[in-house]
């Protein structure tokens, strides 16, 4: 049973449980969903300031904020508890492109050979951790959602600006991964 | 956890301040939209004061447990795989 669990699930099992969550917010507390609006939310109780983008009632947006803690925990639940001791699975082209820039450690989810603490402070390491991290979080606020807030509640919500926005994360996350990210890695 | 336990003093407050405005100020009805459905005013607006009120703190809670299945969902599948993604 355990080891039915450790491994790594199937797109049709998470896909399935990811849906689901819409509809159970829906249902148990008339919420949408929503994991990067936390951020204002947070900012709105810590900023003191009078910025209008801030002025609103959030703490009737606590539920938010409960709902991001928990992913927390069960991302922590699952590295801790449920984890697959066996090495990531991904094609061996793949493997043999990556072997290129070094990343030969699959024992984790992120490569421990680009994502440490000492590459923190180089050009690359800072370009992937920090660089990416401000551009995710500019570009979530910019586009009024993250790309689970757009392709998880506005596409199941048929709302037409989150099907725009979702095929722009497709486009550009091919055009990232296959012309950019090769030049970050060579870095 | 310090996170969790200042979310939950505040929250504390919150609802403390919000009895003290509804005992002030119950014949202050300001009218909004109704975006709850457990409410039985007719749609379309409702009193500020009589509603959501009622709730405490720890029905939060099931959002957390529902966070805390999607985040093992998105870590068990490999959704926030660096590989993946």
């Amino acid at each position: 049973m355990i080891d039915f669990i450790t491994q790594p699930w199937s797109w049709y099992v998470a896909g399935i449980l990811v849906g689901l969550t819409v509809p159970t917010l829906l249902l148990i507390g008339n919420k949408s969903f929503g994991i990067s609006s936390s951020l204002r939310h947070v900012c709105a109780m810590c900023v003191p300031a009078k910025i209008p983008f801030f002025q609103y009632e959030w703490k009737k947006e606590i539920w938010n904020l409960f709902f991001v803690v928990g992913i927390l925990l069960g991302g922590v639940i699952a590295a801790n508890f449920l984890s697959n001791p066996n090495d990531i699975q991904i094609a061996e082209s793949l493997k043999t492109d990556l072997a290129g820039y070094g990343i030969t450690n699959y024992s984790n989810l992120v490569p421990l050979d680009i994502m440490n603490w000492e590459s923190l402070f180089t050009l690359k390491g800072l370009l992937l951790m920090v660089v990416g991290g401000f551009l995710v979080g500019f570009g979530t606020r910019y586009a009024g959602g993250c790309t689970s807030g757009h392709a998880i509640m506005g596409l199941s919500t048929l709302q037409l600006p989150s099907l725009i926005a979702t095929c722009c994360f497709m486009i550009g996350g091919f055009i990232m991964a296959n012309l950019i990210l090769p030049l970050i890695l060579n870095l | 956890m310090c996170l969790f336990i200042s979310l939950y003093n505040l929250y504390k407050n919150y609802f403390s301040s919000k009895k003290n405005t509804n005992t002030n100020e119950n014949s202050n009805c300001t009218i909004s939209r109704n975006n709850d459905s457990r409410t039985n005013s007719p749609k379309g607006c409702y009193f500020v004061n009589e509603s959501k009120i009622e709730e405490k703190w720890y029905h939060n809670l099931k959002y957390l447990f529902i966070g805390i299945a999607f985040g093992i969902v998105f870590v068990k599948a490999e959704i926030i795989s660096w590989f993946r993604i």
